[in-house]
């Protein structure tokens, strides 16, 4: 039995992984903040404010690795999906993976807008390294709720193409048998031949 | 005609008791409390003129320009919001102005200045406690009051039940001043 290369660019799989951990990092540090924040304990405040201040910094990178990302899939190119697919699985295929680009540029740069036209002016210190500009926006509660509103949404967008993604993921590996979840997790794949 | 230079006549020994800010040895600081955390800020710009005779308190009258725009903290979030709409909209009223109304003896070397203190459009009046000493022709002077920043509307749309940043914010003043002959 050959064990062959993934059909990914080691770059490709870094890159899904560290996108994925930051991701599901950003979604529930989202979904905990609130919580957090409207506690009467000022510690857990505060706790609350860096988890805002963590968010934002690792959703700018998650902006950043998907153009990265990006980039990798264009000069790159990417495996075909498996012949044996459906034209209803390829087109779920397609759509949950263009959603996940769209979602992890639209969502941190969602994320951008509310912090840039909020009337709190609070500046972005990315991981205290150094001030991550504003967009050139004018400040504005309208926009900045509109954009928070978007932000919230699409986020709750991404939860389900996770779950679509990784039953997909699943589906493949133990019911289809080919390699498309091993093409991602390469020690799998002597298991799975 | 005559009665200006009657007026000016009778203004003029009020000259003998003007003094003059020195910049370098003088500072007005304020300090905020965020979430029990406290934010120290200071306005490095301001401008004051200052009539004071111990002998003469009715005379006395000071007149303080601060630079709101100017100001700053230890604190980048905080100075990120403060020249906001919400804070000190620096925008529409780039300065806040005191100006005394009486200024009275309350013990040696001890007295009160009432007045009124005006920021963002809104007047309010403030009572100004403070200490001097005058050594020869410089006079050092240090005062702290205590503002509510509700009384200004500051922060009333991003904070209004004072949740995070504290209704009371205590300002300190430390002035040396040269007499102007």
């Amino acid at each position: 039995m050959i064990a062959e290369r993934s059909p990914y660019s080691r770059a490709a799989i870094i890159l899904h992984w560290l996108i994925a951990l930051l991701l599901i990092g950003n979604l529930a540090g989202g979904l905990l903040m609130g919580g957090f924040l409207d506690s009467d304990d000022p510690a857990m405040k505060k706790l609350g404010f860096q988890i805002i201040q963590l968010h934002k910094s690792f959703g700018l990178t998650v902006l950043l690795l998907t153009l990265v990302r990006l980039g990798v899939r264009v000069s790159a190119g990417f495996p075909p999906l498996p012949s044996h697919m459906t034209g209803l699985e390829r087109l779920l295929a397609r759509v949950t993976h263009y959603g996940f680009y769209a979602l992890l540029l639209l969502i941190p740069l969602a994320g951008w807008v509310m912090v840039s036209a909020s009337t709190l002016g609070f500046p972005t210190s990315y991981f205290g390294l150094f001030t991550w500009p504003h967009l050139p926006i004018p400040t504005s509660k309208e926009t900045a709720s509109a954009a928070s509103e978007v932000h919230e949404i699409l986020a709750f967008v991404a939860i389900g193409l996770i779950v679509l993604h990784v039953a997909g993921a699943l589906k493949h590996h133990f019911f289809d048998r080919d390699d498309v979840l091993a093409r991602m997790i390469p020690s799998l794949r002597r298991k799975a031949l | 005609m005559i009665r200006l230079a009657l007026l000016l006549l009778v203004a003029t020994p009020a000259f003998a008791s003007q003094w003059a800010v020195v910049p370098g040895q003088s500072s007005i600081g304020f300090t905020a409390s965020w979430n029990g955390d406290t934010v120290t800020g200071r306005f490095p710009k301001f401008a004051a003129t200052i009539r004071f005779d111990p002998a003469k308190l009715a005379d006395a009258k000071v007149d303080a320009v601060i630079d709101l725009a100017a100001a700053t903290t230890d604190n980048k979030t905080a100075n990120g919001s403060l020249p906001g709409d919400d804070w000190f909209a620096v925008k529409t009223a780039p300065t806040a102005r005191f100006t005394s109304t009486a200024i009275t003896q309350t013990r040696p070397g001890s007295y009160v200045a009432k007045g009124t203190l005006t920021m963002r459009g809104v007047t309010v009046p403030v009572t100004l406690p403070f200490t001097l000493a005058i050594t020869g022709d410089t006079a050092v002077m240090t005062g702290e009051t205590k503002l509510d920043r509700r009384a200004f509307k500051i922060g009333m749309d991003s904070d209004a039940s004072g949740s995070w940043v504290a209704f009371p914010v205590p300002v300190k003043v430390r002035i040396t001043a040269a007499r102007v002959k």
